[in-house]
């Protein structure tokens, strides 16, 4: 499992699709600290619902898993080194644990960056708020990521089909359809945000942390359980 | 063992492998023993299909493949008993070709790791540039370190589609005598091509395939005599066609003549060289001027067409 893992984090840290990461990390920190700039700085709710909610947690993350999420699968199937790997003694489940693992790893680390100091910038020097908006980014990039992973498994398309998620499922159907934001990523992180600092997203309608930790954790399980099962049924290119 | 063994190392029962509408892979049954098997057909004949349906890598639509006994698909432990290389270039060039055949044994739990890893790349006398990264190989080069990887595990089955693509002659010859040496120890090899004089040289036995089906299997030497038999349509353009007709209908090299609407000749001959050398003399003799003398049916397609023809007749 570690030659996997190190194999698929060499894809991840690709120069290239670092400094994307790198670029889109920057993002909501650099628009916090031009809105901070502004005379009358907005109110602290429009903050969370345009700087955490719609910019970070339904933008920057997503885009951020899409792009490293592909290490894992979606160009060993491209370059069609897939099957140095499936031609292996390993069961599949220890194919895709350390390829998720790897994928996960380098963004959770730069949006936990990313999201504490723009929650630190933008709640005025307020740390556990920080931290609350840096956990619920973590929760974020570990969901998007699995999902993502999955979708390169069962598509060519994955990054067409991730975008218009993110752009349709996350950026409108979440906000303006009722009962859709207990499908979406996008609200299980402002969730996890206000789970653990309820004074943020307080205007909001919140499942209680641990229904959203054990819904998140049945999502990242199936999600999982319906790779390895498509590895195991599909055609290795 | 020998080609003899009552059971096969490979079976296939009319294993068929369709790609929406197109049938890669019709109905094919046959049986591998040990020893080195030319799998030959042309270009989209369903060769690696039929390599990939028998490593696991793809379905089939219908029949089954076994190996040992053993389905392929969904059974990873007979992995460690099988050694693909198939058509692309599955490398990965930000590796060294050392940290490729590395990984290679690593993922098959190879032990002792460092001693698989040095006669792999022995193996493809790679030493030399095995440090430098991949993507620095020419293509015979990245051949070869997958070919290492292929071999690192140390496999008792080899699939090898179009190994030799990329590779110089004198690598050939090398892994030609390579792939003797391990059909000695008792393997069982696998080797596509769409090159005839390629497996002659390495294969003892042959399957035939043409538009995914099986078209003949047996013995190479069988196959050849097929193939030096076959009769060959030459066209021949010249200033006074009726006249060499007429002439070259008298050789012994020729079955028939025949002018088409142009004005050419078409010559159906069962011995070329022979045609080759008599016909310029025929025309200086008959102050006839050849413009062109073009063979029709020398391509592969036409040489596998005919070798199914054979064998369906």
């Amino acid at each position: 499992m570690k030659s996997l893992f190190l194999l698929t984090l060499r894809r991840v840290l690709a120069p290239t699709r670092l400094l994307m990461i790198a670029g889109l990390a920057l993002v909501p920190f650099a628009v916090t600290s031009l809105i901070l700039l502004i005379p009358d700085a907005p109110p602290v709710q429009i903050f969370e619902q345009l700087i955490l909610n719609t910019l970070l947690a339904g933008a920057i993350i997503p885009l951020a898993t899409l792009a490293t999420g592909r290490a894992a699968f979606g160009d060993e199937i491209s370059d069609r080194t897939l099957a140095n790997i499936t031609l292996t003694p390993n069961p599949r489940w220890k194919i895709v644990l350390p390829k998720l693992l790897a994928v996960v790893c380098v963004p959770v680390l730069i949006m936990a960056v990313s999201a504490y100091l723009t929650g630190y910038l933008g709640y005025g020097g307020d740390r556990s708020a920080a931290w609350a908006v840096t956990i619920g980014a973590m929760a974020a990039v570990v969901l998007y990521s699995t999902l993502f992973v999955w979708l390169d498994l069962v598509t060519p398309h994955a990054v067409g089909i991730g975008l218009a998620y993110i752009v349709v499922w996350e950026g409108l159907f979440s906000r303006f359809v009722y009962g859709v934001r207990f499908f979406s990523i996008r609200s299980y992180a402002t969730s996890v945000t206000h789970g653990v600092d309820e004074r943020r997203f307080a205007d909001g309608v919140h499942t209680g942390l641990g229904l959203t930790v054990a819904v998140m954790a049945v999502v990242v399980a199936v999600l999982f359980l319906l790779s390895v099962r498509r590895l195991r049924t599909m055609d290795s290119p | 063992m020998t080609s003899s063994t009552p059971t096969p190392v490979i079976r296939t029962e009319r294993l068929t492998r369709w790609f929406g509408n197109i049938v890669a892979v019709n109905e094919v049954t046959l049986d591998i023993h040990p020893g080195i098997t030319g799998l030959l057909g042309p270009n989209g004949a369903g060769k690696s299909t039929l390599i990939r349906t028998m490593a696991g890598l793809a379905r089939v639509s219908s029949g089954t493949v076994t190996i040992f006994g053993e389905p392929v698909r969904n059974n990873p432990p007979l992995s460690r008993r099988i050694g693909v290389m198939h058509e692309h270039e599955t490398v990965y060039g930000f590796l060294t070709g050392r940290q490729f055949v590395t990984l290679m044994a690593e993922l098959r739990s190879v032990t002792p790791l460092g001693e698989a890893v040095e006669r792999a790349i022995d193996h493809v006398e790679l030493q030399d540039a095995a440090d430098r990264r991949i993507r620095t190989y020419s293509r015979g080069m990245r051949q070869r370190i997958r070919l290492a990887g292929t071999l690192v595990h140390d496999p008792e089955v080899l699939l090898l589609d179009e190994p030799l693509n990329g590779a110089d002659p004198k690598q050939r010859i090398h892994f030609q005598r390579l792939l003797k040496r391990f059909a000695s120890e008792g393997r069982t090899i696998v080797v596509s091509s769409h090159i005839l004089e390629e497996v002659e040289r390495i294969a003892d036995t042959v399957l035939l395939l043409v538009n995914g089906k099986l078209a003949a299997s047996g013995d190479f030497r069988a196959i050849r005599a097929a193939l030096n038999e076959r009769p060959y349509h030459v066209l021949v353009a010249c200033d006074s066609p009726r006249a060499l007709a007429a002439a070259v209908v008298e050789l012994d090299s020729v079955e028939a003549v025949k002018l088409d609407p142009d004005g050419r000749i078409v010559i159906l001959s069962r011995n070329v060289r022979d045609l080759q050398i008599a016909l310029p003399k025929l025309a200086q003799r008959n102050s006839v001027t050849l413009r062109r003398v073009v063979p029709l049916d020398d391509s592969l397609e036409s040489v596998f067409g005919y070798l199914v023809e054979g064998g369906e007749r």
